[in-house]
């Protein structure tokens, strides 16, 4: 008798989703899906109000990465001017983009993965959490939070809060930098990048350790989409757009980001509010692509910052023939060489001197009634267009965020761990987290995806076709 | 004088959630010797700053009370949990002991009545008048003064075994 098993909410990401695993007549799993199921509809919202006003409520679509929106809400807004902003400005704009990347990837690693990989996938889950990591070592739990700090300091110095700061705008940036806050975050220096390299320590350990699980961790081919530089290196605040093929080919180059239309395309299914991007010429849901920290470093031709090129190099070697890392388990690794260049690029920023410059905006008035603006947010690409009118007014908004566009991959991902886990008789709290752990690999955002927050206990159900609840497992 | 850290907490684009902010900003600027951080929402990261602290004073609006309430907290694991956007008062209380082995002498929530956060800058009169009790309220503390909304309270351990 068919039936499915219901785990809702999926626990440490962001936001509310559930997973269902169907089943077929003799037990096997026939298909898995990941649902999001919380709607805040941004994009509606926003519609009337003036362009000025969209750095700041954008980045309230997220605590976790509203630099991120800030940033690429600005650059719409630099599109609307047409305008190039200062050398200054860029500069300082990209330097709060790699403090984004530092929280953002810090968290996800320390806080929400590492209780999994220090304490195990069939650890009691009332001790993996923060508590059972510091319980096990505090020490690499403090640094964890202390690299997520240094991250928030940059934020915190450069745009006066943490959180939703209004600092950056259409044209530029409010403030120019000063020494004496340029010379307080050198000091952090030091000790973040030896927290990283800590951390890719004890990554290898767990790579190590979880041999056996980890080939099937969405372990499939699929496109890479990013942005790079000119020059192919790995990119995060300009650059343009790479697609790569899950054998390593580049299969298109230098798009230009204003295009993204003529090449990404939008789905929907009925049992979730998150869309599912894809990559129009190979159609949906061929077209499916993964974007973010795997991606980005599967794409890029080098890294200019020496120690992550060194792991980039690392990285590439385990692809084998295929070229490209294919494994979404190791998006692990590469949010942590991401981390490393974040961390030495944050330091070759803050020692250039242009960095102190004073001219960091340039005005001007409204004149084209359309802007985009694209960056790599933590986790991935993120597009802002907007619509005005000649005041400025929003006639239309479209977002496109990372995580939505891993949508199809993740449900790929919780497809094949369900296949290799469950036989439809034997469902452990540790297979269940294996497939939570599936989708933490991306670090989801759904907050931002849906344009939600919160977290509930998990709760897994065996339905029967007569939709009756016949096993259930709760945290 | 016991060191005191004021964190107001909030969201100031959604009405009357931002009372823990507008109040905490008040008190940066009007009471003699208080220490304010102001958050959108509770991060880990501030465990760290607590720990450096004898009493620390949380304020976040609440849509529980019609009135002013103070209550004493004490560390909780089980309610750190219950997010990984933000951390609740008790759990940062409780990641301040596991990470740095201290916890504030004495630590407590202010919650101001809050009675509507549709989207605006702008508090509830009623919100706004809690706001300015809540300013009064923390100066008492500050200065050890009797305050009508502060119980008797619990003092937990200042270090963990």
């Amino acid at each position: 008798m068919p039936k499915t098993i219901t785990i809702a909410p999926v626990t440490r990401i962001e936001g509310h989703a559930k997973i269902t695993i169907h089943l077929d007549d003799r037990g096997n799993v026939s298909d898995a899906r990941f649902h999001v199921n919380e709607f805040r509809g941004f994009e509606k919202f926003c519609e009337g109000r003036l362009m000025w006003e969209m750095g700041g409520i954008t980045s309230r679509i997220c605590g976790i990465c509203p630099t991120s929106h800030l940033i690429t809400s600005a650059k719409a807004g630099d599109d609307i001017l047409a305008v190039s902003i200062p050398v200054t400005a860029e500069k300082l704009r990209r330097l709060i983009t790699l403090a984004q990347w530092i929280q953002s990837h810090a968290l996800s690693f320390f806080h929400l993965s590492s209780p999994d990989f220090l304490l195990g996938f069939d650890a009691d889950p009332a001790t993996r959490n923060i508590f059972g990591l510091i319980a096990k070592d505090r020490e690499f739990a403090r640094r964890g939070i202390r690299l997520r700090k240094f991250g928030q300091e940059i934020i915190e110095v450069l745009g006066s809060r943490r959180i939703h700061t209004p600092w950056a705008v259409a044209g530029g940036v409010r403030e120019p930098f000063e020494q004496a806050k340029r010379d307080y975050l050198l000091a952090w220096i030091p000790e973040a990048k030896e927290t990283v390299l800590l951390a890719l320590r004890a990554l290898a350990t767990i790579h190590a350790t979880y041999e056996r699980d980890i080939p099937n961790f969405g372990n499939f081919r699929s496109l890479f989409v990013g942005l790079v530089a000119d020059d192919g290196a790995l990119e995060y605040y300009d650059g343009k757009l790479r697609i790569m093929d899950g054998g390593g080919n580049v299969i298109a180059d230098k798009l230009d980001p204003h295009e993204y239309t003529q090449h990404f395309g939008e789905a929907t299914e009925d049992w979730s509010y998150l869309k599912f991007p894809f990559y129009k010429p190979l159609g949906y849901p061929k077209g499916m692509y993964r974007v973010g920290p795997l991606a980005r470093v599967n794409i890029c031709d080098y890294i200019d910052t020496p120690l992550a090129e060194a792991e980039r190099k690392t990285f590439k070697a385990m692809a084998g023939d295929a070229e490209a890392v294919n494994n979404s388990f190791y998006f692990h690794y590469a949010r942590l060489i991401e981390l490393l260049f974040a961390v030495e690029k944050t330091e070759m920023l803050l020692n250039d001197p242009a960095i102190l410059g004073t001219n960091v905006r340039s005005k001007a008035m409204i004149n084209r009634s359309t802007g985009i603006g694209v960056s790599e947010a933590p986790r991935g690409t993120l597009f802002h267009q907007y619509w005005v009118d000649e005041n400025g007014v929003l006639q239309k908004v479209n977002l496109i965020i990372a995580t939505a566009q891993n949508n199809l991959a993740m449900n790929r991902t919780v497809r094949q761990l369900a296949m290799q886990y469950i036989d439809g008789t034997t469902i452990t709290e540790g297979i269940l987290n294996r497939i939570e752990a599936g989708i933490r690999c991306f670090d989801p955002c759904l907050s931002c995806s849906t344009h939600a927050a919160g977290q509930m206990p998990l709760l897994l159900q065996l339905i029967d076709a007569g939709n009756r609840v016949v096993s259930e497992v709760r945290r | 004088m016991t060191r005191t850290l004021i964190i107001g907490f909030g969201n100031t684009l959604r009405g009357d959630d931002g009372a823990g902010v507008r109040a905490a900003e008040r008190i940066a600027a009007e009471v003699p010797g208080a220490e304010v951080q102001t958050a959108q929402e509770l991060q880990p990261e501030l465990a760290e700053l607590m720990s450096a602290y004898q009493r620390v004073v949380f304020i976040d609006a609440s849509l529980r009370t019609t009135t002013l309430v103070v209550t004493p907290l004490e560390p909780s694991v089980v309610s750190s949990l219950s997010g990984t956007h933000a951390v609740t008062p008790e759990g940062l209380l409780a990641l301040c002991g596991a990470l740095y082995r201290v916890l504030p002498r004495q630590t407590m929530l202010i919650e101001i009545p809050a009675f509507a956060c549709a989207l605006g800058e702008s508090m509830t009169e009623a919100t706004a008048r809690m706001v300015d009790r809540c300013v009064a309220c923390v100066a008492d503390i500050l200065a050890g003064r009797p305050t009508p909304e502060l119980p008797l309270t619990s003092s937990p351990p200042s270090s963990i075994a």
